[in-house]
């Protein structure tokens, strides 16, 4: 019988957790959801089938609430140590995060300011895309609209750890920054939004 | 409670940062700035873009969309000048004129959410233009012109106020 060797400490949380089968389900219905709605946007659909296409828009709603679990649960686990790796801890965050997500991003980006005429035609507008702002330009151009909930994701992960990191550095702990920066997250934006918008 | 002000600075920098690049592309917002044409003496200007017709303009080319893909509102001619950095030059500025009918070109059908609508493109890239002004107006008898709508697209800022 072979004993279980113990993970070394660099592999432990992050993305090293074991898969969870609910988890996937929760992705599939997200993502069929999403096509499920963008292929009804672009046909005539039967009556009924258009009534019920303003569900597809909670296919979004879903992969932002399995994205926050998700990532929520790693940010707690690596900030366990930022108080040792400080800016270290956040910047390997980061790394990992958009490794997944920027090459592909700006290849696609790239494509489309190839074959999509219509937009961005300007440095100053591709500039937007560039640091993901486009959400902030309202109306929010038709150009590469797609990216805009990749944007909240990608500001996200820039601001939440940073909240968490100031906390830190306000002497809190890490779970007790985790709390605040959720705290920040709940209160600010739809503060913001009321007095903004 | 032990405050670092080391970590609290590399944090507060990195806010200023993303602030910055916020501001900047806030202030650098929309690829073409949008005016109404002034238009010339003698030249009425009697309405605006009509209702429901979708108009997209940049460097690179003019989408126009059409609800229903119905062409009756869309009838009178069209205007379509573009202006290039020497044609802006001169004086008065010379431009490239591309005046068409709508209904003699060919507009690609689509359906959103059910609702059919054409889309009419024209590539512009080719001239590089530094501003567009389109429009449409209708030549009452025989007397040109009276300009129904129009817009004009400056690309470059620098021509703002000329």
């Amino acid at each position: 019988m072979m004993m279980a060797t113990p993970k070394p400490a660099s592999a432990v949380g992050a993305e090293s957790h074991d898969r969870m089968y609910g988890l996937d389900v929760c992705r599939t219905m997200a993502i069929l959801s999403v096509v499920f709605g963008h292929m009804l946007q672009h046909s005539t659909p039967h009556p009924y089938l258009a009534s019920v296409g303003f569900m597809a828009i909670f296919g979004v709603d879903l992969f932002f609430c399995l994205s926050g679990f998700l990532i929520g649960r790693i940010l707690m686990q690596v900030s366990e140590r930022w108080p040792q790796e400080q800016e270290r801890g956040v910047m390997q965050f980061w790394y990992r995060r958009w490794m997944r997500t920027l090459p592909l991003y700006f290849f696609f980006l790239f494509v489309e300011l190839q074959i999509y005429w219509g937009g961005a035609s300007s440095l100053s507008a591709q500039q937007a895309y560039l640091v993901f702002a486009q959400n902030l330009a309202w109306p929010m151009p038709s150009f590469y609209g797609l990216t805009w909930s990749l944007t909240v994701e990608e500001w996200f992960y820039f601001l939440f750890p940073l909240l968490i990191l100031l906390s830190i550095g306000f002497g809190k702990t890490p779970r007790a920054s985790v709390l605040t920066a959720i705290v920040i997250f709940l209160v600010i934006p739809p503060v913001l939004r009321f007095f903004l918008v | 409670m032990k405050i670092d002000f080391r970590l609290l600075t590399i944090v507060a920098c990195a806010f200023v940062v993303a602030g910055a690049a916020i501001v900047m592309t806030r202030q650098a917002t929309n690829s073409a700035v949008v005016m109404e044409i002034i238009p010339p003496k003698g030249v009425a200007m009697t309405d605006r873009v009509p209702d429901g017709m979708q108009l997209e303009v940049t460097a690179k080319g003019l989408t126009l969309t059409l609800p229903e893909c119905n062409l009756d509102k869309y009838q009178d001619k069209f205007f379509l000048h573009l202006y290039t950095r020497s044609g802006l030059e001169k004086n008065p500025p010379a431009f490239i004129n591309l005046d068409f009918f709508l209904a003699q070109e060919t507009g690609l059908a689509q359906q959103i959410h059910g609702e059919k609508s054409c889309v009419y493109l024209k590539p512009l890239s080719d001239f590089s233009p530094q501003q567009v002004n389109i429009g449409q107006f209708t030549v009452p008898n025989g007397n040109c012109c009276e300009i129904t709508w129009s817009r004009t697209y400056i690309f470059d800022r620098n021509l703002l106020g000329k």
